[in-house]
């Protein structure tokens, strides 16, 4: 009898059993939401509600369930629940059994990912980054960094006061409360609204369907606030991303049972899992709606969910986020520069970068090793004198490098040298190490204390390439610096900017001759061209990108040529996106390793 | 014209101290302690104060090691502008850090934990020196701790955590560094205001009433996880459970309080640059003597730049650094020595401030221990012997009144450690502290009298 949803309850929580009786009749009735619909309308409630998108769990075909049933089913993990279901027989026969296993542990959520998720929950851009401490990097790597740190008070606080902010951005341009609340709250006061909203938000932002403890938690709170319901709302959006629940990603955890090895995710957490891998944020309404009636565990439906992330413009996010972990790109976002025109540059710089790998490698699926040797890139008015070109416009433009800029691949990227530098000076030494640890997967120790750096007696002022040489001579110099300087001195013809040159800062001639790797290079495009043809960087890329999708750096994870992963990949062409589809569609990638609790 | 800057600054600090005189806070009171004011009036030993001053890219030993050893010590070139307060600083040189690996000194020269790092990444154990005080002598105070910065010019853009921050609970706890003076001076002393219309004072019940459910629905999400967790993320749950109630903490200072703080917009409004690092390192110092003054925190960690920084500074109007760079640059060397000269009158400039603040009989540097270290020597080495360490302040009579130059003749940086940690915190000292090679019992004798040595 969904007539009494007009009557006033003075306590929440008859008001929120009638309206979840009220629903879960309407969806079990034959009509479905339909006849919601057309309940709400026809009793003389407000319209708005009845057109708003109800939460997911709540659509999962949730006949006579009663609320306790519904959350604790999905907040327990409870064995009949359909997201549970045990799907390692289902994989589809080409499947590849990957070597490693995620880690059942707590990340935190990335500055970039809170940005992503309220952007795409409330259609607002917010800055998020420059509000927060840092997060900080294990290994070089932001994310496992999220994985591993724990927030100091002063971290906490920024969060704290963090979402108080967010929250009242969020409400005083977001065009999307209506529908998460079902009712315009500057005209309305119907508490309804302020249940719906905080039902369909909680299970967006915390990434899961919520207990109904939980859910009350947050409206009591709000509740209490004597203002008009869109503080209410607002101040629910506050208590919301302040919980720990949206601030780490929880996930994939449970209770420590030491006769089990590893734990199938359920359908809400593989979609977790997948969004937050390929997309940087949370799940959409579609992918949501497939783990809540448990079809994602489908392997068909899974591979083809696959397939629609791998497609989506919000991939770009994803694989952006690994590359600037991958080539520490935040260093060209320098926020405190007061020089204007560096700042510019740099900016223009990292963009180019972002939009050739885009360009590369999400919309032309390319082989990987172009990523190396590829000749295109993107200029606008402030790059292109870098490249010895002029544009006249701001917008960039796609175009071909010019065989006199000797330049090819992502190090041929002017913001790439500059990364690779000292201030002014450049730094062979840097560039070979990004060549050797990134691109090759080789170990470097750490630098010896107490090295003697001792500079022989010379009339001349030594060469770059001659007073590298010099570490050749010292033992516990050698052994590192043999496998970062030549490689790096290749690419002294690109100085501190990026920019080609033929002359020293002395006006000397540039020396790259070099012998790396048993093999002698003249030229940077020759280590270049070497490099993309040999197994090693392909190999070692797929292991960044499989430790940066387990979330943890697995010394014993092997991706040989022998590796069926790497045989897969091969018949697949190398691509990025079908690396990420090998990985994301094994077996593996669906369970977590319980030992690691 | 009036010069903004230098108003805003002022406005800034006359703003805290209006919050210190609303009584928010309190000082040990002359009356309540003995005729010399190096304890209680009942003969208990005082809380100590103690301070952290870092500086990333160590020293240059020629130009640092004062020429003479004891009580009549000279400054050198780079303590050259030490030399009004160099009578309330010690000088410790000939220390060795006990780790074998150049990138692993950062944490031995904080912690006395010897890494077990590999790539930079090193897995310590024990909290830094700062963090140890602060669990004897910071649980009484609205903040445990606080952690501040002047630059934040991080090497390898912040990519090795030892690197970015010295203060930390563990290897997994690193304690971030405020660098906004008006940041810090919010979370000082809050938006303490009491409005007087009825509708806003309302208002802000409304509001602290929605903080503390916000809080306690944390806790209760937070505490609801924990079951489900692994035991190092039960850790780091625990940990962010701790900061909330740290900041239920404050919420209940600024409910109970009277004061009339508000925090100018123009503090917060200082960028990042080499011009603004006086200005910067100016407002820092002052805010972090009002901390220790008011007892807001009794330890304190002023990290003026992070090991290894590329910190710039413009010195006779000419732009030096980056720092690490400039280390590793041949025939750079006088460039660096004048950084060193610099940082070093930063160094002493706080150390004034401090002593400039009576209390009773005494100053505050007389009852602050101030610790003033680098993660290494000589940099272009990545040199781990002959440490940098300055030990400064009476530590309530603790420390020499006279003060010294000390050659520890090859001694483990861990006794300077060990020595601050018995100075700031008397009998309610731990029995030693570091782990491995670098856990030692031991004081710099020297600088402790019989009492506490």
């Amino acid at each position: 009898m969904c007539i009494i949803w007009e009557k006033p309850y003075k306590t929440f929580n008859i008001f929120f059993y009638v309206f979840l009786s009220c629903f879960i009749q309407a969806c079990s009735s034959p009509e479905g939401l339909d006849s919601y619909h057309h309940i709400k309308t026809s009793s003389g409630g407000d319209k708005n509600i009845s057109q708003a998108p109800e939460p997911t769990s709540f659509n999962s075909g949730a006949n006579g369930k009663t609320l306790s049933e519904i959350t604790q089913n999905h907040a327990t993990g409870g064995k009949s629940d359909p997201t549970q279901r045990n799907i390692s027989e289902k994989n589809s026969p080409d499947s590849v059994v990957l070597n490693g296993l995620s880690l059942a542990t707590m990340p935190k959520i990335s500055h970039a990912q809170y940005e992503f998720v309220i952007e795409d929950i409330f259609g607002v851009s917010t800055n998020v980054r420059s509000r927060l401490s840092r997060d900080e990097k294990l290994e070089g790597f932001p994310s496992l960094g999220l994985r591993h740190f724990s927030l100091s008070s002063l971290a906490i606080e920024k969060y704290y006061h963090l979402a108080f902010e967010i929250s009242n951005e969020v409400f005083s341009s977001s065009k999307k409360i209506k529908d998460l609340s079902g009712c315009d709250c500057k005209a309305s006061s119907d508490n309804a609204c302020l249940i719906r909203f905080i039902m369909n938000t909680s299970e967006k932002l915390f990434r899961n369907p919520q207990s109904e403890e939980s859910l009350n938690s947050v409206i009591n709170i709000s509740q209490n606030i004597t203002e008009n319901l869109c503080n209410k709302m607002e101040a629910s959006l506050a208590v919301m991303l302040n919980s720990p629940k949206f601030i780490y990603h929880t996930a994939g955890q449970g209770q420590k049972d030491e006769s089990v090895e590893t734990k199938e995710l359920t359908s809400f957490e593989q979609a977790n899992k997948l969004s937050f891998l390929l997309w940087n944020s949370v799940p959409d309404d579609k992918l949501l709606k497939l783990a809540a009636n448990g079809d994602l565990n489908r392997q068909d439906i899974y591979e083809s969910e696959v397939d629609r992330m791998l497609g989506s413009p919000k991939l770009k996010r994803g694989i952006l986020q690994f590359f600037e972990e991958y080539l520490d790109l935040d260093q060209l976002k320098i926020e405190t520069q007061t020089d204007l025109k560096i700042k510019e540059e740099k900016s223009a710089l990292l963009t180019e970068i972002n939009m050739f790998i885009s360009f590369l490698l999400v919309n032309s699926d390319k082989n990987i090793s172009e990523f190396l040797t590829s000749k295109e890139t993107f200029v606008n008015k402030i790059s292109a004198p870098v490249y010895g070109m002029t544009s006249n416009s701001l917008n960039f433009e796609k175009i071909s490098l010019p065989d006199s800029q000797q330049r090819m691949g992502i190090l041929g990227k002017a913001g790439m040298m500059q990364i690779l530098s000292h201030g002014e000076e450049t730094s062979p030494t840097q560039r070979g190490k990004l060549i050797s640890e990134q691109f090759l997967c080789k170990k470097l120790p750490q630098p010896p204390a107490n090295a003697d750096i001792t500079l022989p007696e010379t009339e001349d002022e030594l060469t770059k390439k001659e007073l590298l040489e010099l570490h050749t001579t010292s033992e516990s110099c050698k052994g590192c610096h043999i496998q970062m300087d030549p490689p790096g001195l290749v690419f002294e013809i690109f100085d501190s900017k990026g920019r080609i040159r033929s002359q020293d800062t002395l006006e000397r001639p540039i020396d790259t001759n070099v012998t790396y790797d048993g093999r002698d290079f003249n030229h940077a495009n020759e280590l270049l061209n070497y490099l993309a043809q040999s197994d090693d960087f392909k190999s070692c890329f797929a292991k960044k990108i499989l430790d940066y999708s387990l979330g943890y750096i697995d010394d014993q994870l092997k991706t040989d040529m022998n590796q069926p992963v790497m045989k897969r990949w091969k018949e697949k062409g190398y691509t990025l996106k079908s690396l990420l589809k090998i990985i994301v569609t094994s077996p593996k990638f669906k369970k977590i390793d319980m030992n690691s609790l | 014209m009036k010069n903004p800057t230098h108003n805003s600054r002022r406005q800034l600090i006359q703003k805290a101290a209006a919050c210190f005189v609303s009584g928010l806070y309190l000082p040990s009171m002359n009356f309540m302690l003995n005729e010399s004011g190096t304890a209680f009036a009942n003969g208990q030993d005082l809380p100590g104060k103690f301070s952290l001053f870092f500086w990333g890219n160590g020293i240059s030993p020629a130009r640092w090691v004062p020429a003479t050893e004891g009580a009549n010590w000279q400054v050198s070139h780079s303590l050259k502008h030490c030399e009004d307060i160099k009578h309330r600083i010690n000088v410790v040189s000939g220390l060795n850090v006990p780790t074998p690996t150049s990138h692993d000194a950062v944490v031995a020269m904080i912690s006395g934990s010897q890494g077990e790092g590999t790539h930079l990444v090193s897995k310590h154990q024990g909290p830094s020196i700062d963090q140890e005080i602060a669990a004897i002598i910071g649980q009484n105070t609205p903040l445990k701790s606080l952690e501040i910065g002047v630059s934040d010019d991080l090497w390898a853009n912040g990519a090795f955590v030892p690197y970015n921050g010295v203060s930390y609970t563990s290897s997994g706890q690193y304690n971030a560094i405020e660098y906004s003076p008006g940041a810090l001076l919010k979370r000082m002393f809050g938006n303490a205001s009491s409005p007087e219309n009825p509708l806003e004072l309302e208002k802000q019940k409304q509001r602290i009433l929605l903080q503390k459910s916000l809080l306690d629905y944390s806790l209760k999400e937070a505490n609801s996880l924990m079951g489900f967790l692994g035991q190092s993320d039960k850790l780091r749950m625990q940990a962010h459970m701790d900061g909330l109630r740290d900041i239920e903490k404050k919420i209940l200072a600024f409910e109970s309080s009277s004061g009339t703080c508000n925090v100018p917009e123009e503090g917060q409004g200082l960028s990042m640059t080499p011009e603004s690092i006086p200005q910067r390192a100016d407002l820092m110092t002052d805010l972090a003597v009002k901390a220790l003054e008011c007892g807001i925190t009794n330890v304190l960690t002023l990290q003026f730049s992070p090991a290894a920084a590329e910190l710039e500074l413009i010195i006779d109007g000419i732009k030096r650094g980056p720092h690490h760079a400039t280390t590793h640059i041949p025939g750079k060397e006088e460039d660096l020595a004048l950084i060193i000269q610099e940082i070093m009158r930063y160094f002493a400039m706080y150390l004034k401030k401090m002593d400039a603040v009576k209390i009773g009989n005494q100053s505050l540097l007389d009852q602050m221990v101030v610790y003033g270290t680098s993660e290494l020597s000589q940099p272009e080495i990545h040199s781990n012997v002959n440490m940098p360490v300055l030990i400064a302040g009476g530590g309530n009579g603790r420390l020499p009144e006279q003060s010294v130059h000390l050659n520890a003749k090859g001694a483990s940086t861990s006794k300077a450690l060990m020595t601050v940690m018995k100075a700031a915190c008397g009998e309610k000292s731990k029995e030693s502290i570091g782990h491995g090679t670098g856990k030692t019992s031991d004081v710099l004798k020297e600088l402790l009298p019989v009492k506490t040595a």
